[in-house]
């Protein structure tokens, strides 16, 4: 359906000066202007309250930042790491900048929703969109980051540097002003000696929201004691919470002995004050936290040779690392710059390539890309399931790396080149060999989440990945399908990755 | 009775693949000729269409001038509508028709009568529709509906079924007697008599919660009226012929005038076994608007309009006497029946013959009643009432066993059924392979090392805050239809064309599972040609022939035999034909790669389509077609639930292989053994997607799955909070078929459609006691349900007694069974 998600306007400037500037002369509206960069909590959020009340809701415009440069890029200046707002999830969790220098975020990336989400959501959202279980939020805390924002202020681009840890002031809530924009995130680069352990609480190994999250930075000062440490917790009160009382606690002792864990477990317990909610309730959350605090606590002292907890190995889903994930050896392929757009209202004409031709069209800014694809090119082989993002069977190709189409709009794809599971066929017209593979081990049955685990399967092995069990199983975590059970399909992708030579892997 | 797969496998691998090898490729795989397609990996005859996005779902079909239908909805569980008012939506431009109960004639419909398309004077469940809308397109629709002004006086709702009983209870539906809708009785031996010999007795109570189908594809429907007043309709039923019947009774016309055509359907599972209001409401839309109108669901509408599995809290009691023996078990299941009965009041029926027939048991009694709530009200839903009682039978059994210090395998061998009996529902058991199902199971899985090596009292790995356990559930399901209409039988009409191609018309529906690839591998092998020179039509009423429908995992076996009986029909045409034109004896002439072949000389002599032309055209002017029926020689069961209702019964054993964190509560499956007397294997491909779709299925409903109805509101009603099992929680399943070689099946086989999800849980539950010593009796087994259960007192490893179950429900006074039973009624209403 053609969401009138009450956006009255389009603009996507080139520079960061003038988005701010448009920012600024336009947020004293009723509406003020609505910043969109992957839309991944945007775009249900907006339908939902579409749903609820379709008739209410004011107009406001759309800034979209597809194409301010200066908010991408992941560098390291100085002693620190700076990683640009518009970088996505997925572009995190394989850059080599990251895993090295901040490795609770590599493992926090890693465990990120699926592929779909995660090559549309950025860094910036998911720290603007101030959930209090917000993945990125607890390893950016213990690694001490700060936030630039930029307003326009007496005639230029003004920008201010936030501490994380003062960042979010409630649940949906946090300290960026109407007129300004999020630019970057700064962090202190790691040291190489130093410890992470991370473990998204949740009952899948991604897909979810998590139940508690817990992130653990210990810098060891080399002679057998601390210099720093940090404990982060996720979705235990209104916001991301750092507990500095626990690593004030481990400065003075409390680190390496089973006693001082247990006293810092209880400590980080209490300073948890969670709500009940369909995930679970606050006593388990709070059980959640001492247990997986004293977990990772034993785990990182184990690591470090502290006697005590020789051998010491967490169970479960609990990561301790010093370099963050092993994923670096493969780069995804860089996307299409796209053009900026001036402050255009009504329908907007969009230009893409779709598979393989061009494709242009004026379309509502609120259009999503499904609803183009489906009501106007009459390409129904992608399907609708949930609009939400949790399903996947409306995933498509976005430059060569999966998106869900009901979380994407048509105008955000300007430039682009967009496969639909029309365009995947095989170069004599015949069926696609992966959709061959996959049939051959009979992973079709009903048929309705199948285009969706096409898009998910070409996606992963388009983007250098492999054949490894879990591998593959992680490619199509973002699809959901009720008949086969998931593993004639994994049998296809294994099938597939057997046929094209094992490709390069990602474990 | 050999098994077929699996021999010599290593265990590591997730399927134990075939002995035949997977086909170099699809195509080639698909051209056999010489028959030989049954029993090989067969992929999917419309597998090409549906994995390229070329199928039409009902979502994907536009009519010319259609409209879109919107419904708006209660929202709350209980009320009285004061007033609804829909003048402004009916201004609104783009708007068509606005309909409300005063709009429509209100036929009631569903299993008790008890459901109108939309509601007059009372709400009585969240979902009740109350006013309906079509318009120019979905937005304006639901803008529509926002314009409506609806008076609700909110009732105090009644939220258990157990509160709804008691005296003084409001009574929720007038038609009901209180608020007791249903019950049934079955009774068999003497159950006094079976605990006085019984060295141990042991009752246990389970809360069994709501779960759904979650169909990927979403519910829609398109109805039109052709300008004679017929109405043709894209419906997604899987019963088409008696839908239509109903329907037509609902919507005021006859079952002829009305034409359904099946689309593409994204997933069933039961779920589209009854009407549900936003079919007849679609009609009626049509009515009003005289134009084309869809309702298409979103996924919210699904979670909160359709059917669910049927909640349970389920108390059973049973003995064990000194050698082992089952002495007696008495059931007794309350079902919270929501605010409508659906077909969720009658899995009853399936129910008891887990209790009555899954063992031996010499005595056994079952009592069941359907109360009205304000709650979702449930359908149909793979297993159909088998997964309840199958946790309530296999987890009560482990227990026993455990009291009695004996190993859960053990006792499941001597008690289990065999071939030639006859259970006390008079079900006979002409082929049984659940003893070779035990012992396979027990062999895959390592069963005896993995429960002396594991359990409560030895921790895994370095952190020592880990268990491991191993659990087994069996399961007996109907595997040859379930004869509760007065017919369980399939049409086929079979055809060969002009150029020797086939035309397979069945009565019975595909919903994904594969039954056009069945079906027509069936034909090939009969017929000597290659599956691809089959076409197969079965979305049609207006072609098809008649079919009770796709449920009670009957399709391969009744759609089955009656496309191998039209098949042997057509040989014979054909056989005989070929003789006098060639003359040479029927007997010396066969079937072959789409020809007539001469046996003597192993050659080709005539070819199939020229054959027919020769019947068209010269002599004789022939078709070659025949029509069949097949009646499944089964029987109704009698007032008394007794009768043989299967031509064939299903059986099968799962064992479950879990992880336990000891401090978190999480469980992580390893590994899941299935092991089935399936008759014969069909088609590998199939029956592995079979086998593990429904494990997953089971998966779910033991792990993740719960509809959060708080309030009798839903508070869950997305993907993001509903948990469906995703493909890296998804534990290797390994795999093994006891082939029985059913006298009654296609080329033998049974059913096999509902039973991999029926025992899974009941497994699962079962390991988890191993692991931590705590059987849970609420499902799913989250991590906070399994913590809550290990905190409580009461677990010693170093005692075999089982502590008592861990009730994590309040205790509440179970009513007592209530006579006569409703089973009578319902029986002679359907026929």
């Amino acid at each position: 359906m053609d969401w009138e998600l009450g956006i009255s306007g389009y603009i996507a400037p080139a520079t960061l000066s003038a988005a701010v500037r448009y920012l600024a002369e336009s947020s004293t509206q009723e509406y003020p202007p609505l910043v969109w960069a992957g839309g991944t909590d945007l775009m249900p959020r907006m339908r939902m309250r579409w749903l609820d009340s379709p008739e209410q809701g004011g107009l406001q415009s759309l800034l979209s930042l597809r194409s301010v440069s200066e908010l991408s890029g992941i560098e390291v200046v100085g002693d620190m790491l700076r990683i640009g707002s518009l970088t996505t999830i997925e572009e995190m969790r394989r850059s080599p900048l990251i895993s090295a220098h901040a490795p609770a975020l590599a493992i926090a990336c890693d465990l990120f929703a699926s592929f779909q989400i995660r090559h549309a959501a950025t860094l910036g959202g998911n720290l603007v969109n101030a959930s209090p279980a917000a993945d990125t939020a607890g390893p950016l805390l213990v690694h001490q980051a700060v936030v630039v924002c930029a307003g326009w202020r007496d005639g230029s681009v003004d920008e201010r540097h936030i501490p994380l840890a003062e960042f979010w002031l409630g649940p949906g809530r946090c300290a960026l002003a109407a007129d300004e924009l999020l630019v970057a995130v700064e962090l202190p680069i790691f040291p190489d000696s130093g410890w992470v352990a991370y473990e998204k609480h949740c009952r899948r190994p991604a897909k979810d929201i998590s139940i508690v999250s817990i992130t653990l930075a210990v810098e060891p000062d080399g002679d057998g004691g601390l210099c720093r440490s940090s404990l982060a917790l996720g979705a235990v009160a209104p916001t991301p919470l750092l507990v500095p009382q626990v690593a004030e606690l481990l400065a003075e002792g409390g680190f390496g002995s089973k006693e001082g864990h247990s006293r810092a477990s209880r400590m980080a317990a209490e300073a948890a004050s969670p709500i009940d909610d369909v995930r679970g309730s606050a006593a388990h959350r709070r059980h959640l936290v001492e247990v997986l605090t004293h977990r990772a606590l034993d785990g990182i002292a184990a690591r470090m040779g502290y006697s005590d907890f020789n051998g010491y190995e967490p169970p479960q889903r609990m990561t301790i690392t010093q370099s963050g994930s092993a994923l670096t050896n493969c780069e995804l392929p860089p996307m299409t710059p796209q053009p900026s757009a001036e402050l255009q209202e009504g329908d907007i004409e969009v230009n893409f390539t779709l598979n393989g031709g061009p494709m242009r069209r004026n379309i509502a800014a609120g259009a999503t890309l499904v609803a183009l694809l489906r009501e106007d090119e009459n390409l129904t082989g992608t399907k609708i399931a949930c609009e939400e993002g949790e399903c996947g069977a409306c995933s498509v190709l976005l430059d060569g790396r999966a998106v869900q189409s009901c979380l994407t709009l048509a105008v955000e794809c300007e430039g682009r080149e967009v496969v639909t599971v029309e365009g995947v066929y095989a170069p004599d017209g015949e069926l696609h060999d992966l959709m061959e593979d996959m049939l051959i081990e009979g992973g079709v049955q009903c048929g309705f989440c199948s285009p969706g685990m096409v898009i998910s399967g070409l996606s992963h092995f388009l983007n250098g990945g492999g054949g490894g069990e879990q591998e593959l199983a992680r490619a199509i975590e973002g699809n959901l399908c009720r008949c086969t059970g998931y593993l004639r399909l994994l049998s296809g992708l294994e099938r597939h990755a057997a046929r094209l030579g094992g490709g390069v892997g990602l474990e | 009775m050999q098994p077929v797969l699996g021999e010599g496998s290593d265990l590591s691998e997730k399927t134990i693949n075939t002995s035949i090898g997977p086909p170099a490729s699809a195509t080639e795989n698909w051209g056999f000729a010489n028959g030989g397609n049954i029993g090989t990996r067969i992929p999917k005859l419309d597998g090409p269409q549906r994995i390229s996005g070329k199928v039409s779902y009902v979502q994907d079909i536009t009519r010319p001038r259609m409209l879109h239908g919107a419904i708006l909805r209660a929202g709350v569980p209980s009320a009285r509508i004061v007033s609804i008012d829909v003048s402004a939506a009916k201004l609104l431009p783009g708007v068509h028709a606005v309909l409300t109960a005063e709009d429509i004639p209100l036929v009631p419909f569903g299993h008790g009568r008890d459901n109108t398309a939309l509601k007059q004077d009372f709400v009585r469940c969240e979902r009740d529709e109350l006013v309906a809308v079509a318009a120019e397109d979905e937005v304006t629709a639901r803008k529509a509906l926002a314009l409506v002004k609806i008076e609700l006086e909110e009732i105090e709702p009644i939220l258990d079924p157990f509160s709804a009983l008691e005296p003084g209870a409001r009574q929720i539906h007038p038609l009901h007697d209180g608020n007791l809708v249903l019950n049934f009785d079955w009774s068999g031996g003497d159950i006094s008599a079976g605990e006085a010999v019984s060295s141990l007795v042991l009752e246990d109570e389970y809360h069994l919660t709501w779960v759904t189908h979650c169909c990927l594809g979403v519910s829609g429907i398109i109805a039109e009226f052709d300008a004679r007043g017929d109405l043709l309709l894209h419906s997604l039923t899987q019963v088409p012929f008696l839908y239509r019947r109903d329907l037509g009774h609902i919507v005021g016309l006859a079952p002829e005038c009305i034409h359904i055509v099946q689309p593409t359907i994204g997933g069933g599972f039961g779920s589209k076994l009854d009407i549900y209001p936003y079919e007849p409401i679609a009609v009626f839309l049509a009515k009003a608007a005289g134009r084309p109108v869809r309702i298409l669901f979103n996924r919210e509408e699904e979670f909160i309009a359709s059917p669910t599995r049927q909640p349970t809290v389920a108390r059973i009691r049973a003995g064990m006497d000194d050698e082992g023996a089952l002495t007696f078990r008495e059931a007794r299941f309350l079902h919270d029946n929501g605010g409508a009965t659906s077909w969720g009041a009658t899995t009853p029926f399936v129910m008891m013959q887990t209790i009555s027939s899954l063992y031996r048991v010499p005595h056994a009694s079952f009592h069941t009643q359907a109360v009205s709530t304000n709650n979702p009200y449930a359908g149909s839903f793979r297993g159909y009432g088998n997964l309840q009682a199958t946790l309530a039978v296999e987890t009560n059994l482990d227990r026993l066993a455990a009291m009695a210090a004996r190993d859960p395998l053990e006792v499941r061998l001597a008690n289990a059924q065999q071939a030639g009996d006859i259970s006390s529902q008079g079900m006979v058991f002409r082929s049984c392979g659940f003893k070779e199902c035990l012992r396979r199971a027990g062999e895959l899985s390592s069963w005896e090392g993995k429960r002396k090596e594991w359990g409560l009292a030895n921790p895994i790995g370095a952190s020592g805050e880990l268990r491991r356990g191993i659990g087994i559930a069996s399961l007996l399901h109907v595997g040859g239809g379930a004869k509760i209409y007065r017919s369980d039988g399939c049409g086929t009409r079979l055809s060969i064309d002009h150029a020797g191609k086939v035309h397979l018309c069945s009565g019975s529906t595909e919903i994904g599972q594969g039954s056009e690839t069945v079906l027509a591998a069936l034909v090939a092998d009969e017929l000597g040609v290659k599956i691809t020179d089959i076409r197969v039509t079965n979305d049609d009423t207006r072609q098809t022939p008649w079919d009770v429908g796709v449920h009670a995992s009957r399709t391969s076996f009744i759609a089955g035999n009656s496309a191998l009986k039209a098949a042997r029909q057509v040989r014979t045409q054909l056989l005989t034909a070929a003789s006098e034109i060639v003359g040479l004896p029927p007997e010396q002439l066969t079937l072959r790669e789409g020809g007539i072949w001469d046996i003597r000389t192993d050659s080709a002599i005539l070819d199939l389509g020229k054959l027919v032309r020769e019947l068209h055209f010269s002599g004789q002017h022939q078709l070659v077609e025949v029509q069949v029926f097949y009646e499944p020689p089964s029987d109704y069961q009698d007032e008394r639930f007794h009768g043989d209702v299967s031509a064939s019964y299903a059986w099968g054993v799962q064992v479950v292989e879990v992880e336990v964190d000891m401090q978190t509560g999480v469980i992580q499956p390893l590994r899941v053994t299935s092991v089935h007397d399936v008759g014969r294997v069909l088609n590998q491909l199939g029956i592995m997607g079979q086998v593990e779709g429904g494990v997953a299925m089971g998966l779910g409903y033991g792990l993740t799955e719960e509809m959060l109805v708080r309030g009798g509101i839903l508070a869950n009603p997305t993907f993001r909070d509903y948990h469906l099992i995703t493909a890296p929680e998804m534990p290797p399943v390994q795999m093994d078929f006891i082939e029985t070689d059913d006298p009654e099946g296609p080329r033998g086989a049974k059913g096999i459609g509902e039973a991999p999800a029926i025992p899974t849980a009941a497994a699962l539950v079962n390991a988890v006691a191993h692991a931590t010593g705590a059987w849970i009796n609420r499902l799913p087994l989250k991590p906070e349900t399994v913590l809550a259960a290990l905190s409580a007192e009461g677990i010693d490893s170093s005692t075999l007694v089982p502590p008592p179950i861990r009730n994590l429900a309040p205790e509440k006074e179970f009513p007592l069974p209530v006579t006569p039973s409703d089973g009578a009624e319902f029986i002679s209403e359907v026929m």
